[in-house]
Formats: C-alpha cells, structure tokens, sequence
C-alpha cells in the first residue's frame, strides 16, 4: 500500500482522480485508467494496475459500487458508478483540495503587495 | 453486521478482482495488436504498462483484510504446515527446548523461593536474623570474612536488654524429637523451642488460643505448648476444649495455650512449640540459640546496627583472635538462603549451559532448514514478495518451536514439582515451598524470548544475505559455504560447554565415590541402630537413666541371633557433641579446645568392630562410682595431644578430669566442631555413659537422640519389632523414634552429594546427547551438500576412506576446537565447585581427561556415521545430473 501512495503525487491524490472522473459518467477499469492517463496528459507515470488496489479501497468505504456489464467492443467488463455517499465525499475532499492549492499558490507566489 | 457478510463474500470479490485484471490486460493487448503491434510484443507491453499484476493483485486484496493479523496468521499456518511436514525436525526441536526450557524453569523455582518471592511473612523487609560477622586477618596471615547466625545466651541477654530498635525472638536452629503422652498412646512429634515473641516476630498469628507470655519464656517458667493444626486434627480429633488443659510432654504436664493456623510457615518444621526460655547458663553457655528480629515501627536498620555495634558478649574473646567481629543485623532471607545458595546456582548455571548448548544445537538446525529454502526464497522475492515478509516467515518457525517448547517445558516443570520433589532433601527445600507462580513462568517466558532470539537470529542472517541473482542463476550450487562455517562455531560451542558440565558432574561422581568408599573405620554389615528420644524428665536423674539403658540392652542381648548390643550418643555418620575440654598433661598440656564426644557403653565399639589401637576399651568395672575415664580417637590422639603415647594423660573438663585410658581407631562422622567434608575422620573423645552428670543428661538429650544398636550373626527378619518389644518391657512408654542401618544413615548423611551428582549427572547426559545430534547434523548435511564433490573427487581415484575422512573432517575441526575451548572455560567455570569437592581438586586431571575422552569418542561416532552414506554415492550418476 504504501508503494502506491509513493508513486502518488500525494496521498489520495489517485483516488480524488478516480472519484472525479466517475463523477461524470460510470467506468470500467480500462477506461477509467486510459481516460486519467490522457486527462493528466501523462503527468502521472501511474501503473495501470494500481487503479485496482484503490477502487477496492473505494468500494470498500462505499464511495463506489461495481456491476459487470458488457461493453460496447463486446467485452466482459465491470463498470464502476459513484454512490451518492462518494459524491458527497468528493465533493468535500476536491473543495478541501482547492482551499490547500490556493492557499499553497499564495505562499509560491511572489509577495504582490510590496510591489 | 458488513463486515461480517464481507468475510464470507470475499472469495467473490477476489474472483471478480481477478477476472477484471484480466479482461484489463486483454483489452490492452487487443488494442495494441490493433496498432500494428504482434501479439507477442502486444502482450509483454500490456504487462509492462500495467505493473507487477500479482503484487497488485496481493495489494487490492488486503483492503479486504486485516492485513497485519492475516499476513502473520497466514505465515503461522504456513510454518505449522512446513512443520507438519518434517515431523522429525518438528520433534528433536520441540523436545530439546522442553527438557531445556522445563530444567531451567524447575530450578528457576529455587531460586525464585530462595532469593526473590519475598517471604511469607508480613514486611519482610523488616525481618533480619543476628549474626555475628568475622572480618580481618588471623594470625597465621589468613584472610577471614565469615558470617555465622548460632548465639549464645549471653549476646541474647545483651540485645533484649540494649536494642530498643528490633523485637527479638530466640529460637532452636532445629527441632528435637520428643514423646508425647496421650491417653495410653506415646507419641514420637518434632517440638521445636522458639522464644515468647517468635511468632509475633514473624507476624503469625494462632488459630486458637494464644502464643507464649514473656512469663512462660523466663528460665524455670511455666511449661507451656502451642500444637501445630495437623496435630490438633489428628491427636486430639481438633477438640476446642484442648485449651487450658495439660498434656504429657517429655514427661511432664504442658499446658496447651494455642493451636497455630494450618500450614503455618516457620522457618522449622515442627508439630508443635515450647518456649525456650532462653538465658546465659545452661544450653545458653554455647550457642545453641539463632535470633530472628522484626524492626519497631519508625526504626531503622541503620540504627539497629548503631544499638548492637558497641556489644560485645564475652564469647567475643575466646573466639579467633586478631579479626575483628561485631553483630550485624542481616535480612532474613539472606540469611535462611545462604545453606541452600550453593547447591542451587550450581545446578542454575547447570541448567543454563544446558539451554545454550540446546539453543546452539537449534541455532545449527534451522540454519540448515534456511539454507536448503534460498532459492524458494530467492524466487519469491523475485516475484516481488518483500523482504520484511520473508523475514516474517523465517522468524514464525522458532517463535512456534519456542511457544512449544515453553509450554511444554512449564508443564514439564510443573510435573516435576510434583513428582520428585519429594526425592529433594528437606533441608534443600526453601520456606513456603518450590511453587510455578508469576515470577517463575516470566522467567520461563524469558528463556523462551531469549533462545528464541538466539535460534531466529541466524535465520534471519541468512535470509538478509540471500541476493536474487546469483541463487536463482546457480541453482546446482548450494549457497551454503558460509553457513557450513557458522554450523562449524555453533557446533565447537555446544562441545565446549558440553565438556564444562561433563567435567562439572564427573568431579561431583568423584566426590562422592571418595566419600562412599573410602574406610569407614567399622564393620557396617548385619547391624541395626534405633533412636528414641531422652528428652523426658524421668531420665534426667543418671541413675534411672543407667538402669534403662542397662536393662534394655540385657533385653536386647536376649533376641535369638544377636551377637552384640549396644548404646551410644550418637553413631558413625552422625553428628557428634561438641565438648570443650582442656588437656592436662602430656605434649600440649594447658591446651583449650573444643572437640566432637559421645558416650558409650562397653560394648560400643566391638559391636561396630572398630578397632582397639592402644590401652583398653571401657568395661562394666567403668561404673559411676569408680574413677574417671575417657578415650580418644586415633585423631585426637593426633590433633590435640601430639603424640600416639596417650594412655596415662588426662583431660580436664571444667572442673572435673578423666584418665585416658584407650586409643580407638577413627570413624566417619559428619562434621561437628570442624566444618569439614559432609563425611570425615573426626577427632572424637568417649566417656562411658554411667559417668555423665546429670545437667549433662539433661541438655544433651534435648539436642540428641541416642541409638541402640545390635549385631546380629546374620540379617534377622522383624528385628526393629523385636528390638521395640525388649524395650518395652523395660519401659512401655519409650517408644523408637526410626530403625536404620548404618548403609541408611550413610546415604541421609550424602542425600545432598547423591542428588547433586544425580542431577549434574542427567544434565551432562543431556547436553551430551544434544551435542552428539548437532555434530550428526553438521556432518550429515556437509555429506548431502557436497555429495557432487565427493562424486568427482571418487570419480577422480579418491577412496572411500579418503573421501569420509575429508567429510568427518568438518565436524572434528570444530570437535576439536570445541574440546579446547572447553577445557580452557573448566578451568575457570569450575571453581565455582571448589567448596563442594573432596579427595579431588577441582581441576583433577584424570576427571578432565576422562571426560575429555568421553566427548572426543561420542564426537567421532557422531562425526563418522553419517559419513557411511558416503558409500552410497555413485560418481557416475552424480556427475549426469550436472
């Protein structure tokens, strides 16, 4: 667990992506990893895999629920939709996300007052 | 309850978990393929940009899991499963820890009731026994520094009368049999004299009743008694109406004022009390009194050593001159441990080898046990296991082995306890008993945290050395070169200290052997003693005395076979009196000195057959009216007079003398006067038993119970009856106390050298088995590790000789290193026996040599007969399957 939470940009952070992502629409697996990948530009050299170990987390704490489906190339695949308590989560975690990130760009940007 | 519907849906989840892994990587590859890529290529770069897909897979499923606890469970269960199958290893290991762990935790229990449990008593920080300590240098240049707790009236007197800081209670160092008289019955009980304070001193309070006044413990005070519960339950059926009336004790009325509490602890065994009345004359002249004292409330110890420093009884000067001794208070413990301490961190570090000789031996074996799994081990960290994983693994082995081993080993200790403790001398036996109770099993706890540290070490070692490549690219080759030379150490270790304890038990066998067979000065066969006690008013007056003992061995002479009967105070292998007397004449006349004596009656010394070296032995003729006699022993004779010529010298014993009249050849007593072995020509005096004065009778009966003893043409089945009967006819209330034969009173007088050399036998027997298995195990896995070497060093014109020779070879190098380094370490550890050794030193070459051959004949057996399987190699074969 704490060789994912490494390669991580910070604790959490692959999991906020997750919950953003299917906050749109539901996902499989596959997509979901191809869609972060192409969303993050390749920022995040995220293994594949390790999407798996944190939708289990996620589906554990109830913030997502899983239904196998067929897919549009006729795949077997297992689709993951948000619950209304992961919405609710994200929504509280991404605004708490957005406070630190702008109070951290504050802090890095150059002192505008004394100029 | 989710987490409950969770536990049992999981195997769902996990398939699920892994068919959408999958269908992932299946649709990668399909998507690759679709841009051109081969499948092949397609595959591996799906796995790549997907990552380690088991590990992850490991990963997703321990969000469903406890993962600590079912991490550690899942490496138990694996452990147990690996252990089931290696019952053989499962066993050696689980039963070497027990015997260790149950040896170590079974002696533990002494030490614990002899240093550490506190007593049972109240505060016992506040109790402290006087002793009186001797420091300084002798006048013959000799270093003193000794402790003895025996007083005498005298220093009773002064701290009664100048140490406000303490209550003191004077007591008997033993008890004394004595006849009690109820109803028609006489029975033989143990009474033991203590002081009107003793049991408030040590905070113990009666059942019913109460305990002595001060009255009651005055000289010439009213006769009073205490009988212990079991008594009053079995004599006097726990009648309440005991209280205030008399029973007839040693002669005469006691009255009974108390019934102590079952089970009462007091540092004598006793079925019941008197007061001992303690004063300077009489039995107070010598000391004979050991004083237990309880600091006052608000007092210190500090102030109690300032109250008794500036006392000085006069004692004080006739004892050694030139050191310097003054009365110190000593905490009780200290003092009632310091007989038992010997024998006890003797058989402790004993015990203690024996668990690092057993923990090396362990160490060895799982060392194999990693070494043959490196390349599992190698594999699984490849597949992306962690090492702290593994090393969980390793160490999960040894912590089951030890958990076993301590568990087992507990109950071993408990079973023991139990069952042999009565093989134990009583006087080996602390206060309150040996129990397994908290402090003991943490200690056991400790022995398992300690061995089990020991033996997951190397394990663990190994483990950390393992590197992926090498192991997994070489798989022929054992990685087990550095760990050979590991077994090798571990191996000269357990030799090493095997041999400490072999030599420790084979000076003990020696010891013992000396003493069991070296003269005894008297013929032993077909003689049959009995002892009853004198301790009765109606013998105090010499007279009556003589006329029992004249008349019951006129009755005794009667019994059809026996040759010869006779009485004295005491019997070789027991205890003499200790006599002051003063040389007269002669060599050394003038000289003052303290010497063991007994009296006798004519026929003593024909009926024991010891012999006559010069003058004449005592006869009937030697009455109370006629003059003055004694003999000596070819030992005092010797010691106190200095010359061999003594008939004609007299002895002067306070205001009275005797004339010497014979020398008789010496026996083995135990020592009185002189500390000397438990078994030992001492030099003794003999009166005749018709000229012993009345206060003399008096004392010494409460100290000694006297034998009578017969010789017989040849043994006579229903002897002690017929001995008993003569005696009754004389007097029906005397009855015998115990019947022995002199081979009996020889094993009591050695049952702590006997239980010593048995145990420290045992153990060395022990270790050297567990040492014997750790060199087979050395060399049996050299022979399977290096089978491919034999195979071309044979297939090259090496013979079979040749080839075991070199294997062997790897276990006698560390046999050899091991003997020297154990000869080197008993040389020093040994000393510690040097005060329970004689006619043998401590470092006894035969002893040393003897055992050193033992362990080298047992290490080549050990070394060679895995090496037979060495025949069985055949070089073709092993170098096909290179």
């Amino acid at each position: 667990m704490t060789d994912q939470q490494a390669r991580d940009l910070f604790p959490g952070a692959l999991e906020m992506m997750i919950l953003q992502t299917l906050k749109r629409r539901p996902l499989h697996g596959y997509a979901l990893a191809q869609h972060i990948k192409q969303t993050s530009n390749d920022l995040l050299q995220v293994e594949e895999g390790s999407l798996y170990p944190a939708l289990q987390r996620m589906l554990k704490a109830g913030w997502v629920k899983a239904e196998w489906g067929v897919s549009a190339t006729n795949r077997r695949v297992r689709t993951y939709q948000l619950t209304r308590e992961g919405r609710r989560h994200v929504e509280r975690q991404v605004s708490s996300f957005e406070r630190m990130l702008e109070g951290i760009s504050r802090v890095l940007a150059p002192a505008k007052g004394k100029g | 309850m989710n987490w409950l519907r969770r536990l049992f849906s999981r195997r769902k989840l996990y398939a699920d978990l892994s068919l959408e892994m999958q269908e992932h990587l299946e649709e990668r590859t399909a998507e690759l393929i679709a841009t051109g890529l081969s499948p092949d290529e397609a595959q591996s770069a799906a796995r790549r940009e997907f990552g380690n897909a088991a590990l992850l897979e490991e990963h997703s499923r321990e969000v469903w899991q406890w993962t600590t606890i079912e991490n550690i469970l899942r490496d138990f269960r694996f452990a147990a499963r690996q252990l089931r199958r290696n019952p053989g290893f499962t066993l050696t290991v689980v039963l070497t820890l027990t015997l260790a762990i149950g040896a170590n935790t079974t002696v533990f229990t002494m030490v614990n009731a002899l240093l550490i449990r506190p007593l049972p008593y109240p505060h016992p920080e506040r109790l402290a026994a006087l002793t009186r300590h001797l420091a300084g240098v002798l006048p013959n240049g000799r270093p003193i520094d000794e402790s003895d707790d025996s007083q005498d009236g005298e220093t009773w007197e002064l701290l009664r009368d100048n140490v406000s800081a303490v209550q003191a209670a004077a007591y008997s160092f033993d008890s004394s049999g004595v006849n009690l008289e109820a109803d028609s019955r006489v029975r033989y009980v143990q009474d033991h004299r203590v002081s009107s304070a003793y049991f408030e001193v040590l905070g113990i309070k009666p059942f019913l009743g109460r305990i002595f006044t001060a009255e009651e413990d005055l000289p010439k005070g009213p006769n009073a008694a205490i009988l212990s519960y079991e008594l009053w339950q079995t004599l006097f059926a726990g009648d309440r109406n005991i209280l205030g009336q008399a029973i007839r004790l040693k002669g005469e009325p006691y009255t009974v004022v108390g019934v102590m509490s079952p089970h009462v602890q007091t540092t004598v065994q006793a079925d019941l009390w008197t007061p001992i009345q303690p004063w300077r004359g009489g039995e107070g002249g010598g000391d004979n009194y050991q004083i237990v004292m309880r600091l006052r409330d608000g007092a210190t110890w500090t102030q109690v050593n300032g109250q008794l420093q500036p006392l000085h009884p006069s004692m004080f000067d006739r004892l050694l001159k030139g050191a310097k001794i003054e009365l110190v208070a000593r905490p009780l413990q200290e003092d009632l441990a310091e007989a038992k301490l010997k024998p006890t961190l003797i058989l402790m570090s004993a015990v203690a080898l024996i668990l690092l000789i057993a923990a090396a031996n362990l160490a060895g074996l799982m060392l194999v046990r990693v070494t043959r799994r490196t390349s599992e081990i190698a594999t699984r960290m490849a597949l992306g296991a962690p090492r702290s994983a593994i090393l969980r693994q390793a160490v999960m082995e040894p912590l089951i082995l030890c958990l076993a081993g301590a568990t087992l080993g507990a109950d071993l200790a408990y079973f023991s306890l139990h069952s042999f403790a009565s093989l134990f001398p009583s006087g080996l036996i602390p206060l309150g008993g040996l129990q397994l109770d908290g402090r003991v099993l943490g200690f056991t706890f400790l022995c398992m945290v300690g061995v089990g540290l020991l033996i997951a070490l190397f394990p663990v070692i190994a483990t950390r050395r393992v590197s992926i490549r090498p192991t997994l690219a070489d798989r022929s080759r054992n990685a087990g070169a550095g760990s050979g030379r590991t077994r090798q150490i571990l191996v000269a270790s357990e030799v090493c200290l095997t041999l400490v304890l072999l030599a420790g038990s084979g000076l003990l066998i020696r010891t013992l052997l000396y003493l069991e067979t070296s003269p005894s000065g008297f013929d032993s066969a077909n003689v049959l003693t009995a002892s009853a006690s004198l301790d009765n008013s109606r013998y105090h007056d010499p007279v009556v005395f003589q006329r029992l003992v004249h008349d019951s061995l006129s009755a005794m002479q009667q019994i059809p076979g026996v040759e010869s009967a006779a009485m004295g105070l005491s019997l070789p292998y027991e205890r003499g009196l200790n006599d002051g007397f003063k040389v007269l004449d002669g060599p050394k006349a003038g000289t003052e000195m303290v010497s063991s004596s007994a009296y006798v009656t004519p026929d003593y010394f024909r009926a024991l057959r010891i012999p006559l070296v010069a003058g004449r032995s005592f006869t009937d003729d030697d009455s109370s009216s006629a003059a003055p006699v004694a003999m000596v022993n070819v030992s005092f004779a010797r010691k106190f007079l200095g010359t061999q010529d003594v008939v004609g010298l007299h002895l002067g014993f306070g205001k009275a003398s005797a004339t010497i009249v014979g020398v008789i050849g010496d026996v083995k007593k135990r020592p009185g006067a002189s500390a000397n072995a438990p078994l030992s020509t001492e030099a003794v005096y003999y009166v005749p038993y018709t000229q012993v004065d009345k206060p003399s009778l008096k004392i010494i009966h409460v100290w000694f119970e006297p034998s009578w003893l017969v010789r017989t043409h040849a043994p006579i089945t229903g002897l002690p009856d017929a001995m008993q009967a003569a005696m009754t006819q004389i007097d029906p209330k005397l009855p015998f106390a115990r019947f022995h034969s002199l081979s009996d009173l020889q094993s009591l007088a050695l049952s702590q050298q006997r239980i010593e050399v048995l145990l420290l036998t045992v153990l060395a027997g022990l270790a050297l088995l567990i040492s014997v298995v750790g060199i087979f195990g050395l060399v049996s896995n050299m022979v399977a590790q290096r089978r491919r070497e034999i195979g071309i060093r044979m297939a090259l014109g090496c013979t079979l000789k040749q080839a075991m020779v070199h294997v062997a070879g790897s276990g006698m190098a560390a046999v050899g290193i091991g003997l020297t380094a154990g000869l080197l370490l008993a040389m020093v550890a040994l000393r510690i026996l040097k005060s329970e050794l004689y006619g043998v030193k401590n470092l006894d070459p035969v002893t040393l040599a003897i055992v050193s051959l033992l362990m080298l004949f047992a290490a080549l057996l050990a070394s060679f007969a895995p090496t037979l399987r060495i025949a069985r190699i055949d070089p073709a074969s092993t170098l096909r399957t290179e």
